[in-house]
């Protein structure tokens, strides 16, 4: 079984991601914010990971760069989610290796979840 | 007797008559002598003083006033050296032309005797004072060994104080007697008066100028050729962190300024290629200035249009970038304040009309996802159009996968076209390459502002079609659209699309109402569109979305437009330019 690691802030938009994800047959993890993230993608060690930008306590971006310094985190997948459109910041998301990033806005939760499981097939 | 003595008195009397009218034309010659050099001297004095005028413009170089006396001394008096000597603060210029060639020995010789006038004068010890020395005129001979044989000094008195020493001297003796020293001493006090009064002038425009310049809110430094300070504020010496009642020159600012601004190179460039320049956004100390520099040139006299300087002038924009950096906070702020919960419920609804609720509830859930759906759009065009009018849209091109971009967005519009009861169409043009240069983000709004804008307008039982081709300079738009299946109203426009370079063409097709052609003219422009819109019927719009849309395609180097037949509906179209 394929794990996820869903990186939300907010409460009700993870909890869609992850009711999505486990109906689709993944194993999934949360975490509200990039601190936590990082210390549940240690021990969890994720196949896929769904990432926000604008989180409180450490953003999405932070955590990306720490999660690339470790040694088992420099291959996870990682997607970007977020509500800003910011071209620098998603250029500099995409710089640290990231494997797509989608605008909330853009997409629906069917969007999101076949993306994602089409890329872990 | 008779004869002789008759011969004798006429005679005599011719000696007398002609002595008397010898005397009388001679007199009348030295009178009319006298009076010529009597106007020569007057013209003299009233040459100085136009050259005076017309040479010193705005500021009173003293120097170059006394360069003018001693150019014209020649036409009066005899000499083979005029020289003066000129105390500046730190040194002394010693300046000397010379009229006939002279041996080194003659120079030093004068200069010596001219110090010592001048420390006499002044009561001041001039023996360790650098001099500096410029000659002019003469060359310096080692052959010719006369020395200083006549000599005199006068002293050069500006506004009632001495300020040099003006010399001439001559290898012949006995040259310089009463009469020209009378000359002299008039022309240099004429020459003295008319600069004391020029300086008064100067004074009190300067004073003038200082006070206007003072309560100015903005800094302003104003230099010279030299780029010495002519005039500068209270307020530029506080903008970079002086002293506002110390004394500055241009060193002060260079050194204060460091390497955030240049204002040395950037007075230079305004100057010599004279142009006006202006430098946004400098950061000194904790206050940001746009700052400008521009040339000044006279505006009167021989020197008309003649760069005289320059001005920088620092304007504080620090509350405007505090009000600035407040509205991208605030902007931020309704990102993800407003947008985040409109999405999840738009979301939320999305979801549970998939679970296969019952029919009642669908119908109120299609109105929350339709409802939340218009609000998320409106939110995203009225952050849009504040970013463009802030002129804050970036646009990150990058190689991007424009028919997998087509082919998503009609997806993610196809639960929206299925409630309008609207059939969602793609056509592709076969010669699209895998990627074309463009920012995948940006391309996305724009597309969901045209394809939401097709369905919003196209009535029950419609068409919308996606349809994208590749145009090449010259080709028949025509055959090139039938050859990719496209059917769309761009044909019409054809004359004008065929000749247009290599792009990429994208058009939204609609089997709408169709749009007349004034109401084409109003679509692109921001709030006009909203009347279009009442008087379309009871669908109503903003009609923001396409000042994004035109935004963000601009800001790709393309162009947007709309071809449409009244009654049979209308092509969106973007075009991007594309070389390949």
């Amino acid at each position: 079984m394929k794990k996820i690691l869903v990186v939300e802030d907010d409460a009700k938009m993870r909890k869609m991601l992850v009711d999505a994800f486990t109906e689709k047959g993944f194993k999934v993890s949360e975490a509200p914010n990039g601190q936590e993230g990082l210390k549940i993608a240690e021990e969890f060690k994720p196949d896929s990971i769904v990432l926000d930008l604008m989180m409180p306590i450490m953003d999405g971006l932070t955590m990306l760069t720490r999660l690339r310094e470790q040694e088992w985190g420099q291959s996870i997948p990682v997607t970007i989610l977020t509500n800003s459109d910011t071209s620098s910041r998603i250029a500099e998301a995409l710089e640290k290796g990231v494997c797509k990033y989608m605008i909330k806005s853009d997409v629906s939760i069917d969007d999101i979840v076949k993306r994602i499981s089409d890329e872990l097939k | 007797m008779d004869f002789f003595a008759a011969l004798f008195i006429i005679l005599f009397s011719v000696l007398i008559i002609g002595g008397f009218f010898y005397w009388k034309i001679y007199k009348l010659k030295k009178d009319v002598d006298k009076n010529e050099e009597k106007m020569r001297r007057g013209m003299y004095e009233l040459a100085i003083l136009k050259e005076l005028g017309d040479r010193t413009g705005y500021s009173l170089n003293i120097q170059n006033i006394i360069d003018v006396i001693t150019g014209s001394l020649r036409q009066f008096i005899d000499y083979s050296v005029t020289s003066y000597i000129f105390v500046e603060p730190e040194k002394i210029i010693f300046k000397a032309h010379l009229e006939k060639s002279v041996s080194r020995e003659f120079i030093d010789s004068i200069k010596k005797r001219m110090v010592s006038s001048l420390s006499a004068i002044l009561n001041k010890d001039f023996s360790k004072t650098h001099v500096e020395e410029i000659l002019s005129g003469a060359i310096l001979t080692e052959y010719m060994n006369e020395p200083v044989r006549s000599f005199f000094n006068i002293p050069l008195v500006i506004a009632g104080k001495v300020v040099g020493i003006l010399t001439i001297a001559d290898t012949k003796t006995g040259l310089y007697r009463e009469e020209e020293m009378t000359i002299l001493y008039k022309i240099t006090k004429q020459a003295s008066n008319a600069v004391s009064s020029l300086q008064e002038v100067v004074e009190t425009e300067q004073r003038k100028l200082n006070a206007m310049v003072a309560s100015i809110n903005e800094g302003v430094v104003m230099t010279d050729k030299d780029y010495k300070i002519v005039v500068v504020n209270p307020a530029a010496k506080t903008a970079v962190g002086l002293s506002s009642n110390e004394e500055v020159s241009i060193f002060d600012f260079i050194e204060k300024l460091g390497g955030k601004f240049d204002i040395k190179e950037k007075l230079e460039e305004s100057v010599k290629l004279d142009k006006f320049l202006t430098v946004d956004d400098v950061l000194i100390d904790d206050r940001f200035f746009q700052i400008f520099v521009s040339p000044v040139k006279s505006s009167f006299g021989i020197s008309k249009d003649e760069i005289m300087g320059a001005v920088v002038v620092f304007h504080d924009i620090t509350l405007k970038k505090q009000v600035e950096k407040m509205r991208e906070d605030f902007t931020s702020m309704m990102v993800h304040e407003l947008r985040s919960p409109l999405d999840n419920i738009k979301k939320i609804s999305e979801l549970l009309i998939k679970k296969k609720k019952a029919k009642a509830d669908l119908e109120y859930l299609n109105f929350v996802f339709q409802d939340s759906s218009r609000m998320l759009e409106l939110v995203n065009d009225l952050l849009d159009v504040a970013k463009l009018e802030a002129g804050k849209f970036e646009v990150n091109k990058q190689p991007s996968d424009i028919v997998e971009l087509i082919k998503e967005r009609a997806n993610f519009f196809k639960t929206n076209a299925k409630f309008s009861k609207v059939a969602l169409e793609t056509y592709f043009d076969p010669n699209i390459p895998k990627t074309v240069d463009l920012d995948p983000i940006r391309m996305v709004q724009v597309l969901n502002n045209l394809l939401s804008n097709a369905i919003k307008f196209t009535p029950e039982k419609g068409t919308v079609s996606i349809q994208a081709l590749i145009h090449k300079k010259g080709q028949d738009i025509i055959k090139e659209s039938s050859a990719a299946g496209i059917k769309w109203f761009l044909n019409k426009e054809a004359k004008n699309i065929n000749d247009k370079s290599n792009c990429l063409i994208v058009a939204i097709t609609d089997t709408g109402i169709g749009l007349s052609q004034d109401k084409i003219v109003q679509l692109f422009s921001k709030f006009k569109q909203y009347r279009v819109a009442i008087e379309a019927g009871e669908k109503k719009g903003t009609g923001l979305g396409l000042v994004v849309v035109k935004g963000i395609v601009d800001a790709h180097g393309g162009s947007v437009g709309v071809v449409s037949e009244e009654g049979a509906g209308s092509s969106f179209y973007f075009m991007l330019p594309f070389n390949q």
